[in-house]
């Protein structure tokens, strides 16, 4: 473990491109110089990401973090909150393709912005959005990656709501934060219960500040039993689940995957940086930073394996029928965070990263391909108005091709391995977070269809987009929202090929989604090719990952979580012998990891059976869409099963009614002020009946002293000096 | 004059206004110089209040002045300040400057008593918090309700004479109270003295009878439970808020809600901690209905001005939830939130004058859209906005996390995580109700077009705003100057009224002997070398 | 047989009575005026009679406090009933039933 204070410049360098555009910018009203400074803040820091991760004691090379405390944000009592950075193999993992992926988005977006009025303010928000990404990645204790995890939301909150005139763009900016929000209910939760148990929430041990780890406290408890009761016994099952619910709001997953189809309204580049490759993984990201929690919480992986196999599918089937190409690329994004959680729900963590790592290339591809694509068809997004575009635009073609071919799975291309990679650990998960073994044959089995949807609606996307007859010429093939000025717009441009400043990072990107997936070819495959295989994002990851604890008591009635733990939080148990070593050696990482013949063959017969899915995909796909491109799909699918409508029918109209009927009109003015103002016109009413003494005649006024004298007298006269209690 | 600097700072304001009042007899006086006058003595005010910070850190009370008021009855005239007091004067002080730049050109009729009111109404508050004798507590208590029940009766909008009534009865039903308990202390302990009373409290355990504790806290209590104003008793907000002119909406958001959770700190939980404990489940359960029950409320305002208010009932049953979570965290992040909701709202409602004063109208329906003809306006109302929502790094966050988290841990009632997580729900309300208002407002098209010329901020008035602005973000990111000094201060009142710890959980029954309070690992080394 | 105690009381309750039933009947806001007087001397007569009495000049002490408020008090309502009369035109109590004019 080392300081090096550089680390701090991979978010300040952001932050300040984005404070100079914020102030500066407005002034300056010079796209180059605007762009050269966003582009540059960010290239530092992918600079500095690139050499604090792989130079002679880099972060991805030693298995102690780098780490940089520069303030304590917040002591009160035993809770502190550093604002410290840490740079271990995850985060510098992370680190490296959030900053370098983020570096060619904001190169796309000078050209894609180009002419637009709030260019500067674009470009701020895109550099404060890097700053909270970064931030989110590089804290190093629960409560900063908090600040970056509403910074991030915020960021996106601004940049969906970009285009501030249009309201779908509000509201869909709006409903992104909020139902973030809700996400991060869990999440803050899930936070203080760290605390509670751990007395911590830092990732990591600083011994010199007085910082103990609480994954690594974490990581000296017994696991929980799987029982449903764990979830509310308040021990790192209850934890988990918080977290996830914070992990499933920024990541998209159901129920809270609404927000990400709608967020984008807002510009392309934004939706390939934030809602494609880097914010939405942010949940996964979290999750796999707190595996020691989750390796200790079967009940929680398994919600987390079936909630990702669900979104993976149900999303997978939306995309099927959409129109518009940034639409079905959305659900497609929410389709493979699915699988990302598909992947650490089963314990594959590193499958995990890995798809988010190869997701980010060929997913930010196909973004900024369809940037390019609206770009050149002059904002036009709905695929019934494009085909044939290939001639037009063969970069953007080319490119997205082999995005396309990437995430349908494709072997050689990025995503097949890890896809593959999530399938066959879904085939082969242990017992530890799934009740039966069953479940591991049907989860993948639902892995396994949405890999074929997946290859169907992305060759449908393809063939509408470049092939097939050239639409954009018809005038009206639906109704369209935009009326007679896009009509015009349309007749008068062709179609054409981006600038270079967009097509460069669309070829970097191909490269990438076509090599990238080498970094971690498995044993099964890598062994038909060489002698000595190297995976090599399995080995960086491995050390830094926690694994099921070796022996778990499976729970059938016997270690049932007796009544006292589930109304209580579970006592801690330091004393015992630690169930997982969280920071093991690499050595051992590998040892553990003993490919046996039986295994390698299974896999290898997996991976056979998913290429041949992709295969099947893609042709049915082309059969089907090649001859009919505008072929209508079943409505319920077209409207997104209504989800949207369900909850404002179910959940948002009846809250509203509720609040303005009931709580304040009813309640508020009629029940409260109503009581009040009964109570002052019921003295009112009181002081109506006395008035009538006081008439304002003076001897009348004299007459009734006289009158109270005259009784007060007779009392005393009558009763006495005792009846007051004085003495006689 | 550092030992009198409380009574100058009382006394600078009130002087402020004999020279205001000097000055209207001068033979060639202008009207427009009255607010003059005003800025020169409230900025100084604030200049000297600074003097305060460095002398407090400890838990004892510094500046103290301890001279005979009253002496027939005892009553003395006790100032001092300590951590809990300290920033809530300077609030005020700081708060006042900025209410009497927003009056700059909205004020037009009467300024000379508009501004002598105001004046007056600093020297109260800053009474309020310094004083150390309940009677002269309670004297500034009510003296800061005559000028503001001015300020909104005749500045106020169309209601106002409804709003200033219903705002001066609820208040003095309260606070006369209070004045019942003041004296049933006074023939308990013979003295009105606060350290007096503490110290035979602590003495004498016995003088005071369970049944009168009772009572006293209830007294006290409602006095401060209206002020604040805790559900039920909240419906004198929105209509005071609504109807006061913009300087009076800052003030009473910003300083005088305060002094009811002041006073819930200083007195109920000081002076009565048994029953504060007994108490505990009726004032978060309150609390948390507030919460949620403001926040929904809130959200369906048609008014922009009520939407802040109804908003200020959630916040401040945040921090009615951390004074009685009995915990560190809770109780300085209670003092922290009062700060917070100061400094948030007191913004919100500057930026809501700020559109009232160029259109003459609160009612949301009637903006939209004004990002475009006013960009400054709206990136800093969007600022302050997300600084009330809570966003992490600016000041709301701090607070409103250290008040759950003191709840999370709090062993004042039994089912303290499920309140928590009730009152954590505040958050995504929040989110709500401001963005949907923001999205109504700022954002989309510009519908009206008497809103499409609408003129963007002057300097004035983002100069105005800019320190709070610049507040939010330094109280977000570098919170501990703030909390470090209050510390002691918090942790002596704590002391008093914590129960032996025993910790939280979804349910009451607790396992015997299991010890949940969070583990103290590593965290001594550390404190003691600080 | 000297005067007795109780003459004087007796006369003093005559004299109250008259100041009382006077304030009551008459309509003139002077003639009420001096029936005021009249009890205040009242009690003065009872006042000097118990001192002389007890033979304590405590008694005669509130006389003299009496007989100053009484002269303070003249001097006031006199000028109040001069300054209504200027607005009324009327020494009449019930023509001044109410506040404003």
């Amino acid at each position: 473990m080392h300081e090096n204070n550089l680390l701090s410049l991979i978010i300040f360098a952001p932050l300040g491109g984005a404070a100079i555009n914020w102030f500066i910018g407005r002034r300056l009203r010079n796209e180059k110089i605007i762009g050269i400074i966003a582009c540059s803040s960010v290239g530092i820091s992918t600079i500095i990401a690139f050499y604090l991760a792989f130079n002679s004691n880099g972060a991805l090379r030693s298995t102690e973090p780098i780490l940089d405390h520069l303030w304590t944000w917040i002591q009160v009592g035993r809770f502190r909150a550093d604002f410290g950075l840490a740079l271990d193999r995850l985060s510098g993992t992370y680190a490296l393709f959030v900053t370098f992926v983020g570096f060619l988005i904001h190169v796309f977006a000078v050209g894609y912005m180009h002419g637009d009025s709030g260019f500067y303010r674009f470009f701020a928000y895109l550099n404060l959005f890097m700053f909270a990404m970064l931030t989110l990645i590089l804290a190093d204790n629960f409560l900063l990656m908090f600040v970056g995890w509403e910074g991030v939301g915020l960021c996106s909150y601004l940049l969906i709501g970009y285009y501030t005139d249009r309201k779908e763009a509000g509201d869909a900016a709006k409903k992104a934060f909020i139902t973030n929000r809700v996400g991060d209910w869990g999440f803050v939760l899930g936070l203080m219960l760290v605390f509670f148990l751990t007395g911590s929430i830092s990732f990591f041990a600083k011994p010199e500040h007085g910082v103990i780890s609480a994954l690594q406290a974490f990581a000296g408890m017994s696991a929980d039993p799987f029982t449903w009761k764990a979830l509310f016994a308040g021990g790192a099952t209850s934890v988990a689940i918080l977290l996830f619910i914070g992990a499933a709001g920024k990541s998209a997953q159901i129920p809270l995957y609404v927000w990400l189809p709608d967020a984008m309204a807002g510009p392309t580049p934004v939706s390939a940086l934030i809602h494609a490759a880097t914010m939405v993984t942010a949940g996964v990201y979290m999750i796999v930073r707190c595996s020691a929690i989750y390796t200790h919480a079967p009940t929680a992986m398994f919600t987390v394996a079936i909630i990702g196999a669900a979104t993976a599918i149900f999303a997978a089937t939306i995309g099927l029928a959409q129109n518009d190409i940034k639409k079905v690329l959305a659900y497609s994004t929410v389709s493979q965070l699915g699988y990302m959680f598909l992947a650490c729900g089963v314990g594959a963590f590193v499958a995990a990263i890995f798809h988010v790592i190869t997701h980010a290339f060929f997913k930010a591809l196909l973004f900024l391909g369809s940037g390019s694509v609206i770009h050149g068809m002059h904002h036009e997004q709905d695929m019934r108005r494009m085909g044939g575009l290939r001639k037009y635009m063969p970069i953007t073609f080319a490119t997205m091709l082999t995005g396309w071919l990437a995430i349908s799975g494709i072997p050689i291309f990025a995503g097949f391995f890890s896809k593959d990679e999530i399938l066959w650990k879904t085939w082969s998960a242990g017992e530890f977070s799934l009740p039966s073994l069953i479940w591991s044959k049907a989860l993948w089995f639902v892995g396994a269809i949405t890999a074929l949807l997946t290859a169907v609606y992305m060759t449908r996307m393809m063939v509408m987009t470049f092939w097939g007859s050239e639409r954009f010429r018809e005038k009206d093939i639906d109704h369209h929202e935009e009326g007679d000025a896009a009509q015009a717009r349309h007749n008068v441009h062709e179609p054409h090929e981006s600038p270079w400043v967009m097509t460069v990072p669309l070829i970097v990107l191909a490269v990438l989604s076509t090599v990238g997936g080498f970094i971690g070819v498995p044993y099964a495959l890598g062994s038909l090719f060489s002698d000595h295989p190297v995976n090599y994002i399995e080995q960086t990851l491995e050390p830094v990952i926690s694994h099921d604890p070796v022996s778990v008591p499976h729970v059938e009635g016997s270690h049932a979580v007796d009544e006292m733990q589930w109304l209580s939080p579970k006592p801690q148990q330091l004393d015992g012998p630690p169930a997982v070593h969280a920071l093991e050696g690499p050595e051992a990482a590998s040892a553990e990891h003993a490919h046996s013949p039986e295994e390698i063959r299974q896999e290898r017969l997996l991976a056979l059976v998913s290429v041949l899915i992709a295969a099947f995909g893609i042709g049915f796909g082309w059969l089907i869409f090649q001859k009919r491109p505008l072929l209508q799909m079943p409505r319920i699918l077209e409207n997104k099963y209504y989800v949207d409508e369900i909850y404002d029918a179910t959940i948002i109209n009846p809250m509203e009614g509720l609040s303005r009927e009931g709580l304040w009109k009813l309640f508020d003015v009629g029940v409260i002020d109503g009581f009040l103002h009964a109570l002052g016109d019921a003295v009112t009413e009181g002081g109506r009946l006395v008035r009538h003494m006081q008439g304002g005649f003076v001897r009348s006024y004299a007459a009734i002293i006289l009158i109270g004298a005259l009784v007060l007298i007779g009392f005393f006269a009558y009763f006495g000096a005792h009846a007051l209690g004085l003495p006689r | 004059m550092r030992q009198h600097l409380l009574t100058i700072l009382i006394l600078l304001p009130v002087l402020g206004t004999m020279v205001a009042v000097a000055y209207s007899f001068a033979p060639r006086r202008q009207d427009d110089h009255y607010k003059w006058i005003a800025l020169a003595v409230t900025i100084l005010t604030f200049a000297l209040s600074l003097l305060l910070v460095g002398g407090v850190g400890a838990a004892e009370f510094r500046f103290e002045e301890n001279v005979n008021w009253i002496g027939a009855i005892g009553a003395r005239y006790h100032l001092g300040v300590d951590g809990i007091s300290l920033w809530l004067v300077l609030l005020t002080t700081l708060l006042m400057p900025i209410a009497i730049l927003s009056s700059w050109t909205a004020i037009a009729k009467r300024q000379l008593s508009y501004y002598v009111f105001l004046l007056l109404l600093e020297g109260a508050m800053i009474g309020v918090f310094v004083s150390l004798d309940l009677l002269l507590f309670y004297l500034f208590f009510e003296a800061s309700l005559v000028p503001m029940f001015f300020l909104i009766g005749i500045w106020g909008g169309e209601r106002r004479i409804y709003a200033a009534v219903k705002f001066f009865i609820y208040t003095s039903v309260g606070s006369l109270l209070m004045l019942v308990g003041i004296i049933a202390l006074y023939f308990i302990y013979g003295t009105f003295d606060y350290a007096a009373i503490l110290a035979a409290m602590s003495a004498q355990p016995a003088l005071l009878s369970p049944n009168a504790e009772f009572w006293l806290f209830l007294a006290f209590a409602f006095a401060f439970c209206i002020k604040i104003p805790l559900f039920p008793l909240h419906t004198w907000l929105p209509d005071a808020h609504t109807e006061a002119p913009t300087a009076g909406s800052v003030i009473l958001a910003g300083v005088l809600l305060k002094m009811g959770t002041y006073g819930l700190l200083r007195f109920n939980l000081g002076l009565f901690p048994n029953m504060s404990r007994q108490f505990a489940w009726i004032m978060i359960t309150l609390a948390v209905v507030g919460i949620i029950y403001g926040a929904l409320v809130a959200m369906v305002q048609p008014d922009v001005k009520r939407l802040v208010a109804y908003s200020s009932v959630s916040h401040m049953g945040f921090v009615v939830l951390g004074l009685f979570s009995f915990t560190e965290f809770g109780m300085q992040g209670a003092l922290y939130q009062m700060l917070n909701h100061g400094v948030s709202t007191g913004a919100l409602f500057l930026f809501v004058g700020f559109i009232y004063e160029r259109r003459h109208t609160r009612l949301i329906t009637d903006f939209g859209g004004l990002a475009t003809p006013m960009p400054w306006f709206s990136s800093l109302f969007v600022f302050a906005s997300l600084s009330s929502i809570g966003l992490p790094f600016l000041n709301g966050f701090v607070g409103e996390f250290l008040i759950m988290l003191g709840s999370w841990t709090s062993n004042a009632i039994q089912h303290s995580w499920t309140a928590t997580m009730l009152a954590a729900t505040g958050m995504i309300w929040a989110a709500v109700y401001m963005l949907w208002m923001l999205q109504r407002v700022v954002f989309g098209k510009v519908t009206n077009p008497a809103n499409a010329t609408l003129p963007d901020l002057s300097a004035r008035e983002i100069g105005l705003l800019l320190p709070l602005l610049i507040l939010m973000l330094v109280m977000g990111v570098f919170p501990r100057p703030f909390l470090d000094r209050s510390k002691a201060s918090v942790e002596a009142v704590r002391a008093r009224v914590a129960a032996p710890p025993t910790g939280g959980s979804f349910a009451g029954n607790k396992p015997a002997g299991a010890q949940v309070e969070p583990r103290d690992l590593s965290f001594n080394a550390l404190e003691g070398g600080h | 047989m000297g005067p007795q105690l109780s003459w004087y009381l007796a006369l003093s309750a005559i004299l109250f009575t008259i100041g009382v039933v006077g304030v009551i009947i008459r309509r003139n806001v002077i003639a009420m005026f001096m029936c005021i007087e009249l009890m205040l001397n009242a009690v003065n007569l009872t006042f000097v009679a118990f001192s002389s009495f007890f033979q304590d000049v405590t008694g005669q002490l509130f006389v003299f406090i009496v007989m100053t408020v009484a002269a303070a008090e003249a001097a006031v309502g006199l000028g109040i009933i001069i300054a209504s009369f200027r607005n009324r035109e009327s020494l009449d109590v019930d023509d001044a039933s109410v506040m404003k004019l």
